[in-house]
C-alpha cells in the first residue's frame, strides 16, 4: 500500500519524538532516584548516628538502705528524704568498690556515677519501702565522661592532660567493667528525664509535654478560626477589593518567615497583653498565627474541589445557603481540610524560630502541668541540646530528632489515613 | 394560545443581564398549570438563563442582573421582600448532571422534607420518601437500598432520584435542565414516561436540547434564539406548521 504524503511525514518525525519522550522519561526517573539516594542518606545517617543515643552505660552496686540514714525523720515525705544521706550511701559504696584511698582518688571515685543517682536512690525507696534496712542492688547511671569512656569517645591512649578522665578514674571503670558492674540499657532518662545540664540526666519528657500543649493550643485556635474564615471567604464573603485585599494578604502571610510571627508574639501577647513568658499558651498562640495561612488556602481549596452541582442540589430544593454550605458543601470538604490542617501543625511541631522569641527557650526542668507552666518544645530542646558542649549531648540530640521525626511521620501518617477514611466520591 | 387555562407562571419583558452582556432580552411567556412546556433552541440562546430566574438561581451567579417580572403563582417572584428559600420549595429544580447527594438514597429524599420539617415523625419521614420515590418511579428499584450510596446507582437512577428529592418537597412546578442530556435512549424514555406522569400534579418546563424529546413529552414549545423568545404555541402546531422562518429553519435541521 501506498504511503500518502502525510503518512510519510508523520513516521519520519516519530523517531525523533519518540527519543524526546525517552529523553524526559529518563530525566525524571533520575530525579525521583535521586531523591530517594540522598532519602536513603539522610535516614540511614541519621538512624546510625542516633541510634546509640537511645542506650547509656550503667553501673549497677550494691548499697546498704540503712533506714534511719535514708529517712531521719521516719515519715517517709519528701522532705525526710532530702535530707536523709542518699548521696553519701552510694559514695560509701563506690569508694568500698574501688578501694580510693587519698583525698584525690576518693574524688576520682566519687565522680564516676551520674550527678541524680541519689535522686534515683530516693525513688527507689519511696517505691520500694519494704525493701529498707537489706542490701540491694541498684542501676546508677554513668556520669556522661565515663560514658564516653566506654563508648570509646574517651581513650586510654590520650595523654592524661588532653582527657577528661584522670589515669585514676579510667582504671577504677576498667575495674567495675571487669567484675561486671557495667551494663549498656536503653536509656530511660532520655524518654522520662527532663531538661539537665547533666548529659546523662537529660531527657524530653518536658519538652514533649511541652510540644503537646503547645500544639493542642495552636489546634484549638487555628483549626476553628482557619476552616470559619475558608468558608466565610469562598462561601459568604462579597467578591469586592476589599476581600481581594484580604485574600492576597492571607497568601502572603503563608510566606512570612517564622521568627516574624515569634516578635509579633512577644510584642502583642507578651508585652502588650502582659502575659508571661515560656509558656505553651503563648507559644500555641503564635504557632496559630503561623498555621493560619497554611488552613486558610488549603480549606479554601477543599471547599472549591466541591463540585458545584452538590451545592446547586441543595439550593435547589429550598436549602439556605447556610444550610447548603453546612449540610453539603463543609463535610466534603472535611478531609482536605484535616489534610492542611495536619500539615500546618507538623509545621507548628518542628518550628524553633518564634519560640525563641517568646521565651520558651528557657532552661526548665520541671515538666509543665497546664499551658500555663513554663516549658519548652522537642525542636528547641534538640537546638539547645546541639548548642552544649559535653560529648554524649550529641548523641541526645541525635536521639531526639529521631523522635521528633517519628513524630512527624505519625501525624502526616495520620493525614492520609484520615483522607482515606473520610473522602468520599460523588 | 388557549386562554382559558390558568398560567402558573407569568413572566413579562424579562431581560437577564451577565454583567455587560444581555443573555435575556425582554421575553414574555406565560406557563399553563399541570402542563409540560418545553424550552428549545440553539446553544448559547439563553434557555437554561431563562429557566433558572423562574426559581432565582441565577442568584448565585456573581454580576447577574434581572430586569422585568416574573410572577410565581400570584406572587412577584424578584420583589425585595420574598425570600428564595419558600420560592425553591415552591419552584423545585433538576438538573443537566444527575447530582445527587453523596449520601443514602434515603438521606437524600428526606434531605428536602427534613430542612423544611415536613414531616414531624420519623415514619411520617418514611412515608414521604416512600411516595416519593414511588411517585419518580424508583421505588421498586431502590426499596431494598435505600441506606445504600445514592451516587452508586446509575445515571438514570440517579436522575430519577433527583427527581424523587424534589417532589419529596411537594412542589408545584419542576424546572427541568436538559435532565437526559447525560442519559442513554433508555433511561432518557424512562424519564419521559416519568415527566408525562408527573404532569398530573405539577408543572413541568424542560429545557432540550432534543426536539424529538420536546415534541414527544411537550404539550406547549417555545424557541429561543440569541436571548429572543422567537416563538411561542402548541407544540403539534410549531413542529407542524411554525410561523417564524428561524423556527423553521432550526426545526428543520438547517441551523442548530
Amino acid at each position: 500500500m501506498a504511503q500518502t504524503r502525510t503518512e510519510k511525514i508523520v513516521i519520519d518525525s516519530l523517531k525523533a519524538r519518540g527519543k524526546k519522550e525517552r529523553n524526559f522519561r529518563l530525566f525524571g526517573v533520575s530525579a525521583i532516584a535521586l531523591a530517594v539516594i540522598f532519602l536513603a542518606i539522610l535516614l540511614v545517617s541519621i538512624v546510625s548516628k542516633g541510634a546509640p543515643g537511645f542506650f547509656q552505660y550503667y553501673a549497677i552496686f550494691e548499697v546498704e538502705l540503712t533506714r534511719e540514714r535514708l529517712d531521719p525523720r521516719g515519715d517517709m515525705s519528701d522532705q525526710s528524704l532530702f535530707e536523709g544521706q542518699a548521696k553519701k550511701i552510694i559514695n560509701e559504696a563506690v569508694l568500698e568498690f574501688t578501694g580510693a584511698k587519698n583525698r584525690s582518688e576518693k574524688k576520682a571515685a566519687r565522680s564516676l556515677l551520674s550527678n541524680g543517682s541519689d535522686v534515683r536512690l530516693v525513688e527507689f525507696v519511696k517505691n520500694n519501702t519494704d525493701k529498707l534496712d537489706t542490701m540491694q542492688k541498684i542501676k546508677f547511671a554513668l556520669d556522661d565522661d565515663a560514658d564516653s569512656y566506654f563508648r570509646g569517645f574517651i581513650k586510654k591512649e590520650t595523654p592524661e592532660k588532653q582527657r577528661r578522665l584522670s589515669d585514676i578514674e579510667i582504671s577504677y571503670l576498667d575495674k567495675m567493667k571487669k567484675e561486671g558492674l557495667i551494663s549498656y540499657e536503653v536509656s530511660d532518662y532520655l524518654f522520662f528525664g527532663s531538661a539537665s545540664r547533666n548529659a546523662e540526666m537529660a531527657g524530653i519528657k518536658g519538652a514533649f509535654i511541652g510540644s503537646m500543649f503547645t500544639l493542642a493550643i495552636c489546634f484549638i485556635i487555628s483549626f476553628p478560626i482557619g476552616v470559619a474564615t475558608a468558608v466565610y471567604l469562598e462561601e459568604f464573603a462579597p467578591k469586592n477589593k476589599f476581600t481581594e485585599l484580604i485574600e492576597i494578604n492571607i497568601n502572603n502571610l503563608a510566606a512570612v518567615p517564622s521568627v516574624v510571627f515569634g516578635i509579633l508574639g512577644l510584642a502583642i501577647f507578651i508585652n502588650l497583653f502582659g502575659m508571661p513568658r515560656s509558656i505553651p499558651l503563648v507559644g500555641g498562640m503564635v504557632l496559630a498565627l503561623m498555621t493560619l495561612p497554611t488552613i486558610i488556602i488549603s480549606s479554601r481549596a477543599a471547599i472549591r474541589a466541591v463540585p458545584p452541582s452538590i451545592r446547586d442540589g441543595a439550593l435547589g430544593i429550598g436549602a439556605s445557603p447556610m444550610q447548603a454550605t453546612f449540610h453539603h458543601v463543609v463535610p466534603l470538604a472535611i478531609p482536605g481540610m484535616l489534610t492542611g490542617t495536619i500539615i500546618g501543625m507538623a509545621q507548628a511541631l518542628g518550628e524553633t524560630a518564634p519560640l525563641l522569641m517568646i521565651g520558651m527557650v528557657a532552661f526548665i526542668v520541671d515538666i509543665p502541668g497546664s499551658v500555663t507552666d513554663p516549658g519548652t518544645v522537642l525542636p528547641v530542646q534538640i537546638f539547645m541540646w546541639a548548642d552544649f558542649a559535653e560529648r554524649m549531648f550529641i548523641q541526645k540530640t541525635s536521639a531526639a530528632i529521631i523522635i521528633l521525626l517519628l513524630f512527624l511521620m505519625i501525624m502526616n501518617g495520620g493525614a492520609v489515613w484520615l483522607r482515606r477514611k473520610l473522602e468520599r466520591r460523588w | 394560545m388557549s386562554q382559558n387555562i390558568e398560567n402558573i407562571v407569568k413572566c413579562r419583558d424579562v431581560s437577564v443581564y451577565y454583567g455587560e452582556n444581555k443573555a435575556i432580552n425582554s421575553v414574555s411567556i406565560g406557563i399553563e398549570k399541570k402542563s409540560i412546556t418545553a424550552f428549545i433552541g440553539p446553544s448559547g440562546c439563553g434557555k437554561s438563563t431563562f429557566l433558572r430566574t423562574i426559581n432565582r438561581m441565577n442568584d448565585t451567579i456573581e454580576h447577574c442582573k434581572i430586569e422585568g417580572s416574573v410572577i410565581v403563582d400570584g406572587q412577584d417572584i424578584y420583589d425585595p421582600s420574598v425570600d428564595v428559600v419558600p420560592l425553591r420549595a415552591k419552584v423545585g429544580m433538576v438538573f443537566q448532571k444527575p447530582n445527587p447527594f453523596p449520601k443514602s438514597i434515603y438521606e437524600n429524599v428526606a434531605y428536602g422534607p427534613r430542612i423544611h420539617g415536613l414531616a414531624s415523625s420519623k415514619s411520617e419521614l418514611d412515608e414521604i420518601v416512600e411516595k416519593a420515590l414511588k411517585g419518580a418511579g424508583l421505588w421498586n428499584e431502590a426499596r431494598d437500598r435505600l441506606n445504600e450510596s445514592g451516587t452508586g446507582l446509575s445515571g438514570g437512577q440517579q436522575q430519577r432520584l433527583c427527581i424523587a428529592r424534589t417532589i419529596a418537597v411537594e412542589p408545584q412546578i419542576i424546572l427541568m435542565d436538559e435532565p437526559c442530556s447525560a442519559l442513554d435512549p433508555i433511561a432518557t424514555s424512562k424519564i419521559e414516561d416519568l415527566m408525562s406522569e408527573l404532569a398530573k400534579e405539577y408543572t413541568i418546563i424542560i429545557v432540550t436540547h432534543s426536539m424529538q424529546q420536546a415534541a414527544r413529552v411537550s404539550q406547549k414549545t417555545a424557541y429561543f434564539h440569541l436571548g429572543n423568545l422567537i416563538e411561542y404555541g402548541d407544540t403539534k402546531e410549531i413542529f407542524v406548521r411554525p410561523k417564524d422562518s428561524q423556527t423553521e429553519a432550526y426545526i428543520s435541521g438547517k441551523i442548530g
